[in-house]
């Protein structure tokens, strides 16, 4: 302080201006620190660790040259593990979009206390994730266990493994998602419907509109904002299955155990402790997840950077 | 307008005229869509609520019987078979359940802290304050925002085994300190709903830019700090991937490898849990402990819930 006040009557104007640090940047450090360790730090990382080997437990960077590119591309599960997943996006994300937009017109057709129970009652299952969920549905998809074990009989099923297996993981991982993850989705756009004005509606009506005129008609188009940000979010999320493939995997032998790319790319690092293939793999799926993300904000002009301060 | 006012008709007696004529009294719906409708709601309510009624009852009973295929699949067993199944689950270890539960306890609560405590200073600064550089932290947001966040854990596996923190808690607990969604919502929330004029009357008053957001800032973003604290709070009680990748040593798990661990128990893997008596019911009660904390807040948070997830559409 004393010497802060010494320098500030010797040049009052000068040093006071040079001290002074916009303390915007302040509230920022931290922020600015945990991104470089935790986000483009790691992205930077693994750029890094795709072209150095690992003789001597230590990477040494630029040894490989092209080596770990032609390695992991040559994978023979690499290319079935982005199959996988893109037959498991064709599968989720229309069955997803279609029933969640249904069940919340359908909720929001006559909103009463009925509505609202089973809107809860869809909400919950979002505290099943990860582990849970995967046992949850290793039991309900077991024809022995079920709770609709009269419906699984029904089908022809008699063994978990005619139901899960890789051939039906798109089916079967598309069923947990739209469990664990539709009631909050629905909750979401059943409040934007609920934002819908009542003269609007009454407007229509007036018209001649009838309930699924008025659904698809009215009360759609005003939901649309909301379905590009599911879109993003269910893209990001489905892309990076880990968990569950991984526990059908190794707690019920249904599914393979590199059925996705993270499983493909952490069979690498810890399989087979070839740590530059596997962030070959991991380099790759950041690609396509910011190819597909820009390509999603893109076409909906979602996010601008330029803030219009609400008055 | 007068002919627009028609007299309300006397209740009609032919029952076919209430499937097919629009009923008010049903917003407009007539019979055969409102029984469409109750009937298709009802069986997506069977699909969502029958799996988590299965899992409740599962505890009450005996393995075997639960195979059996005479026996309903909701015959409810003695609930003292809670018990039975729990002590059966505390054979494994020194209780190794409790210590799963009280480790995702502090590794949840210490994620939640740490994210907040830097998320919300972070778009508070980017809604209300001007510096250069402002655009290039949004962009480096968006950006983050996107990168698969799984496709990172194995890089940072690798960082955190340079500076020898594999194994260590804090490997789990330090990564959840940048959420860029976190950043996105708050900035989108206080630039949304702060008053430049209380900000500018702050300033008059003589606040500096800490004390504003300390006073003005941190009491107005009750709601986004609410929302924000559930959205970690479930990202970090469920978290599975990171630990699975950092931790390795059964002391440390957190509740999501505990359950992997107990279902791998009977699935032939050679694991440390193989000969224990962990069977069906054993493992939903495990499956319980790790569901029933979060239903309880889903409950009471449904509207933070909500409003987290739609937070990021509300910008106009």
């Amino acid at each position: 302080m004393a010497v802060q006040t010494s320098a500030m009557v010797n040049a009052p104007i000068r040093s006071a201006k040079r001290l002074r640090v916009n303390p915007a940047y302040l509230f920022l450090l931290p922020y600015l620190v945990a991104m470089l360790l935790f986000s483009l730090g790691p992205a930077i990382y693994a750029l890094l660790l795709m072209f150095a080997t690992f003789k001597v437990g230590r990477p040494q960077f630029f040894e490989a040259g092209f080596t770990n590119i032609v390695t992991a591309l040559k994978d023979p599960y690499l290319l079935p593990a982005f199959e996988n997943v893109l037959r498991f996006l064709v599968v989720s994300v229309p069955f997803g979009l279609v029933f969640v937009i249904l069940l919340a017109l359908l909720l929001h057709a006559r909103p009463n206390r009925f509505s609202l129970l089973m809107r809860t009652i869809y909400f919950l299952p979002g505290a099943v994730t990860g582990p849970a969920l995967v046992m949850l549905f290793l039991f309900t998809f077991n024809p022995d266990l079920s709770v609709f074990r009269a419906l699984l009989h029904f089908m022809g099923y008699t063994d978990l493994k005619q139901v899960v297996n890789n051939d039906t993981a798109p089916v079967v991982f598309t069923l947990m998602g739209f469990f664990g993850g539709a009631g909050g989705w629905i909750a979401v756009f059943f409040g934007a419907l609920q934002g819908i004005s009542e003269e609007l509606i009454e407007a229509a009506i007036m018209d001649g509109c009838n309930p699924i005129q008025l659904a698809w008609l009215i009360k759609r188009p005003l939901i649309t904002r909301y379905v590009a940000f599911m879109l993003i979010n269910v893209l990001a999320g489905n892309v990076q299955l880990f968990a569950e493939p991984q526990l059908m995997s190794s707690a019920s032998a249904t599914i393979s155990n590199e059925w996705s790319p993270n499983l493909v790319s952490y069979t690498w690092a810890f399989g087979i402790g070839n740590f530059g293939a596997s962030a070959v793999v991991s380099v790759l799926m950041m690609l396509i997840g910011i190819v597909c993300a820009y390509a999603v904000i893109r076409a909906t002009n979602f996010y601008s950077t330029e803030q219009t301060n609400a008055e | 307008m007068q002919t627009a006012i028609k007299p309300i008709k006397p209740p009609v007696v032919n029952p076919l005229r209430y499937i097919i004529s629009r009923n008010p009294r049903w917003n407009g719906m007539n019979g055969v869509e409102m029984v469409g409708r109750l009937v298709i709601l009802l069986l997506f309510g069977a699909f969502f609520v029958m799996p988590l009624v299965w899992l409740a009852i599962a505890p009450t009973r005996v393995w075997r019987d639960m195979y059996d295929l005479n026996q309903s699949p909701l015959s409810i067993g003695p609930l003292s078979n809670y018990i039975v199944a729990w002590n059966n689950i505390a054979m494994f270890g020194q209780s190794l359940m409790v210590t799963w539960t009280i480790n995702s306890i502090w590794y949840t609560l210490s994620s939640v802290f740490l994210s907040i405590a830097i998320s919300i200073p972070t778009g508070y600064v980017l809604a209300v304050m001007k510096f250069r550089g402002r655009q290039l932290v949004m962009w480096l947001t968006l950006i983050t925002m996107i990168l698969p966040g799984s496709a990172m854990v194995l890089p940072l596996f690798l960082e955190m085994n340079l500076v020898r923190l594999v194994n260590n808690p804090w490997s789990v607990i330090l990564p959840s300190a940048f959420a860029p969604f976190g950043v996105w919502l708050s900035y989108v929330y206080y630039s949304v709903t702060l008053p430049k004029d209380l900000l500018a009357a702050g300033k008059v008053d003589g606040c500096n830019e800490w004390q504003l957001f300390w006073n003005i800032g941190m009491p107005l973003g009750r709601t986004i700090i609410a929302t924000l604290a559930f959205l970690t709070f479930n990202g970090a009680w469920n978290n599975y991937f990171l630990p699975f990748v950092m931790l390795n040593q059964k002391e440390t798990f957190n509740l999501p490898l505990g359950i992997a661990a107990l279902m791998n128990a009977t699935a032939g893997s050679p694991t440390f849990l193989r000969e224990l008596p962990i069977n069906e019911p054993e493992k939903a009660l495990g499956g319980l402990f790790m569901i029933v904390p979060v239903m309880i807040i889903f409950l009471f948070a449904q509207k933070y819930v909500v409003r987290g997830l739609a937070a990021g559409a509300v910008k106009e």
